[in-house]
């Protein structure tokens, strides 16, 4: 049987950068599997947009623990893109799933989990309020910039 | 299969292809019309070749709230045999519960039928040495509701005190219906 993960795009910055784009993804797959490693100039949320939408159509909630304490936040109807993970100038990784990506009869839900080295950990679901496909995924960040040696690579689930 | 191309900024990287198929797609069952539950059975035979079973679901049920329940068995045994802990971020604070004794997997969150429209609950489950005959079965379950109300996620552990090598898996709607477009994947990896 064929591998059911396939490798669709690895990025691994050379400089430093505010945004990361995968476009043109296809609507081959069932869903698609986002993960970032790497560090950022200031520490601050991870964002996640999908076909430009920048409407208040996304939702989150998330929960986390510090080391010393544990939170939940939630936000909703945001006119922000997705805030769905930190990053801080310690390493940190994040593994986004995006579930159903393709499909046309519902919302996008992902979930994500997130740790930053001597930071916080935190895990994440999400809902994109769009039954459109999606076709492209912005990565940026609310306070800096991706490092130099950052990696995104995304991968495909077949169904 | 290699890298597909795609259409990025910022920079060029690598990638290898797969030389052998470790994660592999076993079944996947996608709702055309409300079903109480969704089973997948012969695993003796579908996944023996496998050494740890991952689900990957979305789900929205037929109950009136906004949120939704999934219950989790396996070799639909609905005795008092599972033990599991959650740990749950609903918005505003974190919490945590346990249980012993219990009659299912997990009880996994859902979206009910009050959610808005198109709004799906997605959920991933791993068991790990699921084909063993000689372990009890352990799983672990994330899953998360953001429905813009009554938003929820959750870490889950679910143990089966049962050594026998797994047959089924099902997932059912708690009281309820599991609704149309609901999908359910079961996904196999090698060890």
């Amino acid at each position: 049987m064929a591998n059911a993960m396939v490798a669709l795009a690895n990025i691994t910055l050379g400089s430093t950068a505010a945004t990361v784009t995968f476009s043109s993804i296809p609507a081959t797959y069932r869903d698609l599997r986002l993960v970032i490693n790497g560090t950022v100039t200031t520490g601050g949320n991870i964002f996640i947009r999908f076909n430009g939408d920048s409407g208040s159509n996304y939702t989150y909630v998330q929960a986390y623990g510090t080391g010393s304490s544990a939170a939940s936040s939630t936000s909703s109807g945001s006119e922000t893109a997705d805030a769905s993970g930190v990053f801080y100038t310690n390493p940190g990784m994040a593994t986004y799933d995006f579930l159903d990506y393709s499909a046309t009869d519902k919302h996008k839900s992902s979930l994500n989990r997130c740790s930053v080295a001597g930071n916080l950990v935190i895990m994440n679901a999400a809902r994109w309020a769009s039954t459109s496909a999606i076709t492209s995924i912005v990565v940026s960040h609310g306070s800096g910039s991706y490092t130099s040696g950052t990696t995104f690579s995304l991968y495909g689930v077949i169904s | 299969m290699g890298l597909i191309p795609l259409g990025f900024w910022a920079a060029s990287g690598a990638g290898g292809a797969p030389t052998s198929a470790a994660y592999e797609l076993i079944s996947t069952t996608v709702l055309g019309s409300a079903a109480a539950s969704v089973t997948f059975s012969g695993l003796g035979t579908s996944a023996a070749a496998y050494k740890h079973l991952q689900l990957r679901y979305v789900v929205r049920d037929s109950g009136a709230n906004i949120w939704g329940q999934v219950v989790v068995r396996l070799n639909g045994d609905s005795g008092a045999n599972y033990a599991g802990h959650t740990l749950r971020g609903g918005g505003s604070s974190v919490t945590s519960s346990a249980g012993t004794s219990t009659t299912s997997l997990a009880i996994a969150t859902g979206t009910g039928n009050s959610a808005p429209s198109g709004a799906f609950t997605g959920g991933i489950i791993d068991i790990v040495d699921a084909m063993s005959s000689s372990k009890n079965k352990v799983a672990r379950i994330l899953t998360g509701r953001a429905t813009s109300g009554d938003n929820e996620i959750l870490l889950q552990s679910g143990l089966w005190m049962n050594t026998a090598t797994l047959t089924s898996i099902s997932l059912a709607g708690n009281g309820t219906n599991l609704l149309t477009g609901s999908r359910f994947s079961l996904y196999g990896l090698k060890g």
